[in-house]
């Protein structure tokens, strides 16, 4: 069996507590909260309460937006906020980045490309903290189908002070969102992976338009990663 | 007149789809359910749509532009619903991206990417979701 995500509990002493806005939801996993018209294709809620959970990556380093500030529609919550299944994060909130905040992502390499002859070195999904530990655990914490990313390589890029982007937990991923060789998180079950609650994710909404707020130019930081020991390069 | 292309009968299709979704990009694409890649980590641009005998045929360039066109197929599509900014296909024989396939057998479906193969037996997904 497929090791679950660890406990909330773990998460929770590396948290920071900040007055936020509830977040943007995945359908079923707010069903009870009360929820305000829809604006701008998001999900505005009406008024200021509770808190967020920042994982430690991401303390003092951005601000939560409401979602009635204009500049949260940059974060396009509504692509990176998805139902269970279908990966992405769970719940998600706007942030503004108050510093440069370095950002990380797992990719094929130079050698590899895709049918339109470029590499994935560029794409949505990123995060605040540097790969590490076996690679076969960071796919399952950051759900992550075989067919989706070889996970060899780590580059690192600058988010911008004053980015906005949307940070949230991993959702979970089914077999048939994968169609591929990944296998079921456990015997039986129709997920290759499940919520990750303490892993959170990046989600940079077209990057490729955001060169003055994400500087991503330079890949001489770029190495291929031990497999082992993701924050190791290989010889 | 003659017709730039010969008749199809998914000639009024192809043209529903030019003149909806023309342009637009898309984060998501599903190929009997499978996305064919991590949804919104790219995205893609439709930039032409045509029929030819049982196919419906589209282009997809990268959002960025940085990148080569990618032939999208869908081969006996039925059920198309054609929204202002999504394509759905309930059923097909077979859809393609690039190197990657599906098509129905008696089975299940059989996926194809490169010189993989998987057949995937159980209840058929939405032949082709097309998404913002």
């Amino acid at each position: 069996m497929r090791r679950a995500p660890r406990s909330w509990s773990v998460f929770l002493l590396l948290a920071a507590c900040a007055k936020a806005p509830p977040p943007v939801a995945a359908p079923e996993a707010t069903p009870a909260a009360p929820a305000a018209p829809e604006a701008g294709g998001e999900r505005v809620q009406s008024e200021v309460v509770g808190v967020v959970l920042l994982p430690a990556s991401l303390q003092g380093r951005v601000e939560v937006l409401p979602a009635e500030d204009p500049a949260a529609a940059a974060a396009a919550l509504s692509k990176a906020v998805k139902e269970a299944g279908m990966g992405g994060v769970y719940e998600g909130w706007a942030v503004r980045t108050t510093e440069d905040l370095t950002v990380w992502r797992m990719w094929n390499g130079p050698d590899v490309v895709d049918e339109a002859g470029r590499t994935n070195r560029l794409g949505g999904w990123w995060t605040a903290e540097q790969p590490a530990g076996p690679v076969d655990q960071y796919r399952l914490d950051y759900e992550i189908c075989d067919s989706w990313n070889d996970l060899t390589w780590v580059a690192s890029c600058t988010l911008r002070a004053g980015a906005v982007v949307a940070v949230g937990p991993g959702q979970s991923v089914s077999l048939e969102t994968c169609g591929d060789d990944t296998p079921p998180l456990e015997e039986g079950s129709a997920l290759a992976f499940g919520q990750s609650p303490e892993h959170w994710q990046v989600y940079i909404h077209q990057p490729w338009n955001r060169t003055e707020e994400l500087d991503c130019t330079v890949d001489t930081a770029d190495y291929r990663a031990d497999p082992e020991e993701l924050s190791r390069a290989l010889e | 007149m003659r017709p730039v292309r010969p008749a199809s009968p998914h000639s009024e299709l192809a043209a529903q789809v030019r003149a909806a979704l023309l342009d637009r990009s898309f984060g998501e694409l599903r190929l009997f359910g499978a996305a064919a890649f991590r949804p919104h980590d790219q995205a893609w641009t439709l930039v032409s749509a045509w029929a030819r005998g049982p196919a419906l045929g589209m282009v997809l360039v990268p959002a960025s532009r940085d990148g080569d066109a990618v032939l999208l197929e869908v081969v006996d599509p039925e059920e198309v619903a054609v929204g202002t900014d999504r394509l759905e296909v309930a059923r097909a024989g077979r859809v393609s991206f690039g190197s990657r396939s599906a098509e129905v057998q008696p089975e299940g479906v059989l996926r194809r990417r490169g010189d993989r193969e998987k057949l995937v037996i159980g209840p058929l997904a939405a032949a082709l979701i097309l998404a913002p």
